[in-house]
C-alpha cells in the first residue's frame, strides 16, 4: 500500500484546495417530470436553502436513463436555474465554472496562461447526479465524468446501513477520491475506487467525492473533479 | 516472593497502546474522527501496509511496602523500545526490546536488557460476513466490529542468571525466562459513537522450565488476562491535527502459581484486578499516552507475603510514545 500515503497526501491537498471550490453546493429538485439544477447552499437539517444566481452556460452536458439504463431524450433550458426536462430514473448533469487562477492582485476566471503572477491554477468540474429509481442496469456509471454510484439499490437501505458505492472517472474505478455524507469527509476511495458510507437520516441524501488531477497544458495546476450523488429515501 | 519479570508488558506494547489512531481509514481526518486507543490493552488496528512504527514505553511500578524485616523490591522502571511494521493490510509484525531496573532496598538492584519478543497480529473485522481487515476503511466502516488474534514469542537474550549482589538467587529478579515464553490473544473493538469506543482483549501466556545455574529448575506460572477499556474522544481539532483521548481500562489478570524444583511456590499467583485511567495526546503521526495504574481488587494466593508482586503495588505509571511513518 505504498500509494496509501500519497493518498492521504491527494486529500490532504484536495480539502485545502478545493475549499474555496465546495463552499457551495450543485443540486437537483424534482418536480413532477423535470429537474432543476440549484446551486449555492443546499437545504439541510441545519438550514434553509439559499441560492446563488449563476451562468446557465456551466452546463456541459446532461444525461437522462430510464429505469432500464437506456438514454432518454432531454434538453436543458437557457435561464437560471437550469430546468432540465424529464422523466429520468437517473439524471447526470455536468458543469464547469472554467479555470480559475489565484494571483496577487485576486482570484481570475481565467486560465493561467493569460495571466501574470499566478499563485495557483485549477480548472473546477463538477457533476451532480439524481437517481429516483434503481434497477441493476444503473449499477453502473452513466458518464466519463467523476461519478458516485451504487452498487445495490440505495432505496433499499435504512439510517444505518451501509452504502456500497463506486467513484470512477472516465468510466474507470478511482482510487484516493474523497467521500464526504452531508459534507462530513468520511473517506477516500480503495484500489478498487469502492466506499463504504453509512445513511444517517431519512430524507434526502447527499454524497459528494472529489479528486484532483494535474494538468499538463498550461492553462492551469491541475483540474478538480467534484461528483455528487442525490437519492431521496422515505421519512 | 519475587518480582515476575512482567513478559506481558510486551503483549501490552502490541497496537492498542499505539495504532489504533494511526490513519488506519487512510484519511488524514481519520486519525481525529476514528475509533480511540487505550493506553495499556491491545485493539483490533492493525498497522496501514508498507508502514512503519517507533514506540517506546516507561511502566514505573512503585510497591507497597508493609513488612520490612524483607528486602523486596522498592521500585521497577520497564522500558520498552518496539518497532512494527503493516507487512499486509491485516498483518503486522512487532519487535519488541525490553530494558528492565529493579530496584531494592539496600542496593540489590539489577538492571539490563530482557528477553526479545516477536508478535504477529491478524486482523479481521464483520462486514457482511468476516473478513480480513481491508486496506481502506471508511470512518463509517470502522464503527463495524473490528477483531484481532495475534501470537508471539520472547527469546531468551536476557540474563536469566542475574544475581542483585547476593548470595541467594532470585530467579524473578533476573532479566530473562532462560526459555521462549509464548503468547496468544484476541482482540475486539467497537466504536460505539462518534466519541466513545469500547475494546476488549483476551490475552494468555506460558513459560516453560528452564534449568538455571544453581542447579534449579524453575518454572513461572502462566498468565490470562482480560482486559476491557473505553476510550472517549474529549477534543479534535483538524487545523492543529490534534486529538485528546480519555480512557478507563480494567485489566483483570490470574497469575498461575511459580513451581521450582517442581513443587509450587509459596507466596506467587493469585487474581487481580487493575484500574487504568490515562489520556492520551495525538499530533499528526505522534502519540503520546500517560496513565496511572492501580490494582483495585486483589485475591491473592498467599496475600501477606506477597510484598513487591503484582497486585501489591502502590500504583504504576505509564508513559508512552509512538510515531508511525
Amino acid at each position: 500500500m505504498a500509494w496509501l500515503l500519497p493518498a492521504v497526501t491527494r486529500l490532504l491537498l484536495l480539502l485545502l484546495v478545493a475549499t474555496p471550490l465546495n463552499a457551495h453546493d450543485l443540486w437537483l429538485e424534482q418536480g413532477d417530470d423535470d429537474f432543476l439544477l440549484h446551486y449555492g447552499h443546499r437545504p439541510s437539517g441545519h438550514s434553509g436553502e439559499a441560492t446563488i444566481d449563476y451562468a446557465p452556460g456551466i452546463v456541459k452536458a446532461v444525461h437522462c436513463v430510464d429505469a432500464d439504463g437506456r438514454t432518454m431524450e432531454t434538453s436543458a433550458g437557457t435561464q437560471a436555474p437550469v430546468r432540465i426536462t424529464g422523466p429520468c430514473a437517473a439524471l447526470h448533469v455536468l458543469t464547469s465554472s472554467g479555470f480559475w487562477s489565484r494571483t496577487i492582485e485576486g482570484l481570475r476566471n481565467q486560465p493561467a496562461s493569460e495571466l501574470d503572477g499566478v499563485l495557483r491554477s485549477w480548472q473546477a468540474v463538477e457533476g451532480v447526479k439524481h437517481m429516483s429509481a434503481w434497477s441493476t442496469a444503473l449499477a453502473t456509471p452513466l458518464t466519463g465524468a467523476l461519478e458516485i454510484t451504487p452498487l445495490a439499490d440505495p432505496f433499499a437501505a435504512a439510517p444505518g446501513d451501509k452504502l456500497r458505492l463506486l467513484v470512477t472517472l472516465e468510466g474507470e474505478p478511482l482510487p484516493g477520491a474523497a467521500v464526504a455524507y452531508d459534507s462530513d469527509t468520511r473517506g477516500v476511495t480503495g484500489r478498487d475506487g469502492r466506499i463504504n458510507i453509512r445513511v444517517r437520516h431519512p430524507g434526502v441524501q447527499f454524497i459528494t467525492a472529489s479528486f484532483e488531477s494535474p494538468r499538463s497544458d498550461g492553462q492551469a495546476e491541475l483540474t478538480i473533479h467534484a461528483g455528487t450523488l442525490m437519492f431521496e429515501l422515505p421519512q | 516472593m519475587r518480582f515476575r519479570i512482567p513478559a506481558v508488558l510486551a503483549i501490552s506494547l502490541l497496537p492498542g497502546a499505539a495504532l489504533a489512531h494511526h490513519g488506519v481509514a487512510g484519511l488524514g481526518a481519520a486519525g481525529l474522527n476514528g475509533p480511540g486507543a487505550p493506553l495499556e490493552s491491545t485493539t483490533s488496528a492493525t498497522l496501514p501496509v508498507g508502514s512503519n512504527l517507533l514506540y517506546g514505553k516507561l511502566d514505573y511500578a512503585r510497591y507497597e511496602r508493609f513488612d520490612r524485616t524483607q528486602p523486596e523490591g522498592d521500585y521497577d522502571r520497564y522500558w520498552m523500545a518496539g518497532y512494527g511494521r503493516g507487512i499486509s493490510s491485516w498483518f503486522s509484525g512487532y519487535l519488541f526490546v525490553p530494558y528492565h531496573v529493579k530496584v531494592e532496598d539496600g542496593g540489590y538492584d539489577t538492571r539490563g536488557v530482557a528477553d526479545i519478543s516477536l508478535f504477529g497480529q491478524l486482523g479481521f473485522k464483520y462486514d457482511e460476513g468476516f473478513r480480513l481487515t481491508p486496506e481502506t476503511q471508511s470512518l463509517d466502516d470502522l464503527e463495524d466490529w473490528q477483531y484481532s488474534v495475534f501470537a508471539g514469542m520472547t527469546l531468551p537474550t536476557g540474563d536469566a542468571n542475574l544475581k542483585a549482589g547476593r548470595d541467594d538467587f532470585d530467579a524473578g529478579k533476573a532479566t530473562s525466562f532462560g526459555e521462549p515464553s509464548f503468547i496468544l490473544g484476541a482482540t475486539a473493538t467497537r466504536q460505539l459513537s462518534p466519541r466513545l469506543t469500547f475494546n476488549l482483549e483476551g490475552s494468555w501466556i506460558s513459560f516453560q522450565t528452564h534449568k538455571y545455574d544453581d542447579g534449579v529448575s524453575r518454572r513461572f506460572g502462566s498468565e490470562r488476562r482480560l482486559n476491557t477499556a473505553l476510550v472517549y474522544r474529549a477534543y479534535a481539532d483538524p487545523t492543529s491535527a490534534m486529538r485528546l483521548d480519555l480512557s478507563i481500562e480494567a485489566q483483570y489478570l490470574r497469575l498461575g502459581r511459580d513451581v521450582e524444583a517442581g513443587v509450587g511456590e509459596q507466596a506467587t499467583g493469585g487474581r487481580m484486578i487493575y484500574a487504568l485511567p490515562g489520556l492520551r495526546l495525538s499530533w499528526e503521526r505522534l502519540s503520546f499516552g500517560l496513565g496511572v495504574k492501580t490494582p483495585v481488587w486483589t485475591n491473592l494466593n498467599e496475600e501477606n507475603d506477597q510484598q513487591g508482586a503484582e497486585g501489591k503495588e502502590d500504583y504504576r505509571v505509564i508513559v508512552t510514545a509512538s510515531m508511525l511513518f
